[in-house]
């Protein structure tokens, strides 16, 4: 047996560790004494049945030598092959390494044919707190969440994309599985996580979005020239981004693809009104006014409500409206109204942490928190403006009784960072507002009466509530 | 009947029966719902229904059976007021099918409610209905046991779901007028 042990490299929070390690039935066994000891568990043999036991950070682990069973926390889990004893070394197989121990004890585990790397998270470590990928029509929008603010840069050379940081990884959660036409993989790394395209040569663009920090990579295919490419490093975003030259407006008709939003059972749907509504705002601000207008979608598409003022925040604009259609448990509803966000009606966990736990709020997290609630305070005195505005023009342009400007903890609006408004046109849900949405002269006096409105706000406010 | 009674002032039933409109009422926390005298075997328990004029909710007082725990009170609460056949002057603000799956308090104060909504398609709801469908639940159980100051709601074990489309399903609501 001794023939066959393998030239390992086991390498623990970057030390490399003296361990022995030989293949078997498909995996390698690796020998696990000097692995926990450097990661400070204690470890015994019971006397009589022989099994062995780890203690490691509270946990208990509990395994035989003619098992391929581990009893974790009193949980039984599998092994791809059961341990080896010679002697008094103790091989277990590769996946225990990685599957159980590390997760079990929050570190991160890499592996190859000749290597094990286990790293704890250390304080200088930046934390990636999630990475998704998401297929959007025609482009990947790929985005890596940490939990602060940090400095990168981004090569692409032919169908490798190479994201570095200056400081070491801590991936708290796993990667996510690829099932994209433009992905390849994803592999995370000890200071940079490599993206492997499936074309080389695919256009690989990226920006961040704040609160919380993200870092988003655009991937599309290129037109037919397979050449490489090496776009120029992008460090984190300027600190005083320049505004956009015109008064810009994101509009977002709500819902789409398989999210119907409200139905009024004879076909009528929220998400196919909204576009509607949607395209004859961006008309008029276009056309009447010279606005910029960016729509947060165009066709019948599904997307992410955070996407949608991500989308705002990318663009910097200086108004989000976010256009839906009512509905009610009752048909005697009606009318529009226009909403902006609040908090009030919702808890903070660190508010009531705070209020259980007597804490004071000095954390870093805590403060970035504070700071983030003060910024959504000043966009919500401009959304207040705004919705005034917008009911009122409603009101005035069809004659129908203002139900008001309301205020709900809607997940669409959090997260501008510019003024933010919701309105809904009208109730799916009662006859006389179905018959007018549907008539195209009435959905245009509304249109016009939200351009007119987002005008007045221009005119007041100027830049006044541009704070990116 | 004191909890069902300082209920029914915070939602204003004192101010439609006539006399002064109370201007500050605040909800006061008075404990779970009464547990009945021994043999009695029921508590009181305040609902809330839609009121078709207003489209507001409107506070009624039923009773359901009794309870050993928080957790098991609300889930009783929860089967009865899915099910439950509403007042005639009000109308349900859920959809059929809702049913309650778990409850459980990760922390002091905030319990998470975990729903069942069977069918695969979600029931298509403008922002008013899920809103009074939310606040149904969460003043039905943050006003009527103490120990829920707020309340977060999961359906089929999940934060985002077709079902919550337009309020923050990640927050934990607090009672609303």
């Amino acid at each position: 047996m001794l023939a066959l042990l393998l030239a390992f490299t086991i390498i623990i929070d970057q030390a490399p560790v003296p361990a022995t390690a030989f293949p078997q039935g498909g995996t390698t066994l690796i020998e696990l004494q000097p692995i926990v000891r450097e990661l400070g568990a204690t470890f015994g043999q019971f006397e009589l049945t022989q099994g062995w036991r780890i203690e490691i950070e509270g946990h208990t682990l509990v395994f035989g030598t003619d098992s391929q069973f581990v009893v974790v926390d009193g949980e039984l889990k599998s092994l791809s092959t059961a341990p080896v004893i010679q002697g008094e070394k103790c091989f277990l197989p590769l996946d225990f390494y990685d599957g159980i121990l590390c997760p079990l004890i929050g570190a991160q585990c890499r592996s190859g044919t000749q290597t094990l790397i286990i790293s704890r998270r250390t304080a200088s470590d930046l934390v990636i707190t999630g990475v998704q990928l998401h297929y959007l029509t025609g482009f990947t929008k790929l985005v890596i969440m940490l939990e602060q603010e940090a400095t990168y840069s981004v090569e692409t050379e032919n169908d490798t994309v190479r994201i570095a940081f200056r400081r070491p990884l801590y991936f708290q959660n796993p990667l996510p599985e690829i099932k994209d036409p433009l992905v390849r993989s994803i592999v995370p790394g000890r200071q940079e996580i490599i993206v492997q395209l499936l074309n080389a040569g695919s256009n690989v663009s990226s920006y961040t979005l704040q609160s919380p920090f993200r870092i988003v990579l655009d991937i599309s295919r290129a037109p037919s020239r397979a050449v490489s490419s090496t776009t120029p490093a992008r460090q984190t975003p300027p600190l005083s981004p320049s505004p956009p030259s015109r008064f810009t407006v994101v509009l977002d008709p709500g819902h789409g693809g398989k999210d119907t939003g409200a139905r009024n059972g004879e076909g009528l749907t929220e998400k196919d009104l909204t576009l509607r509504a949607a395209l004859k705002v961006r008309r008029i601000l276009a056309d009447q006014y010279g606005y910029d207008v960016v729509m947060t979608r165009q066709d019948d598409i599904d997307i992410d409500l955070d996407e949608r003022t991500a989308k705002a925040n990318e663009v910097r604009a200086h108004a989000f409206i976010s256009i839906h259609a009512n509905s009610a448990r009752t048909s005697s509803a009606h009318g529009a109204e226009v909403y902006y966000l609040t908090l009030d009606t919702v808890d903070r966990q660190l508010q009531v942490l705070a209020e259980d736990e007597n804490l004071s709020p000095t954390r870093t997290d805590d403060i970035q928190f504070i700071l983030w609630d003060l910024a959504q305070s000043a966009t919500i005195r401009g959304s207040a403006s705004l919705a005034d505005l917008t009911a009122r023009s409603i009101a005035d342009a069809t004659g129908l009784p203002e139900r008001g400007v309301k205020q709900a903890p809607f997940r669409v609006l959090m997260g501008a960072t510019m003024p933010a408004i919701l309105i809904e046109l009208g109730f799916l849900t009662n006859p006389k507002d179905v018959e007018m949405l549907q008539s195209e002269e009435y959905l245009t006096l509304q249109a016009q009466a939200v351009a007119d409105a987002v005008h007045q706000f221009q005119i007041q406010t100027g830049d006044r509530w541009f704070v990116h | 009947m004191v909890r069902a009674l300082v209920l029914a002032l915070f939602f204003g039933l004192a101010a439609c029966s006539g006399g002064n409109t109370p201007t500050t009422l605040q909800p006061q926390e008075t404990g779970s719902p009464e547990q009945p005298a021994s043999g009695e075997g029921k508590a009181q328990i305040t609902f809330f229904g839609v009121n078709p004029g207003s489209g507001s909710l409107q506070p009624f007082v039923g009773e359901i059976p009794a309870f050993s725990s928080p957790e098991k009170g609300i889930l009783i609460m929860l089967d009865s007021y899915f099910a439950m056949k509403f007042p005639e002057h009000l109308v349900s603000p859920f959809p059929r099918g809702l049913r309650p799956r778990a409850v459980y308090f990760p922390s002091k104060g905030m319990c998470v409610l975990d729903l069942e909504f069977p069918e695969a398609e979600p029931p298509g709801m403008g922002s008013e209905e899920e809103s009074t469908m939310v606040y149904a639940i969460v003043n039905g159980v943050s006003l009527n046991f103490s120990e829920a100051r707020s309340v977060k709601i999961l359906i089929n074990g999940r934060e985002a779901s077709p079902f919550l489309t337009h309020l923050d399903a990640s927050a934990f609501f607090k009672p609303r007028k």
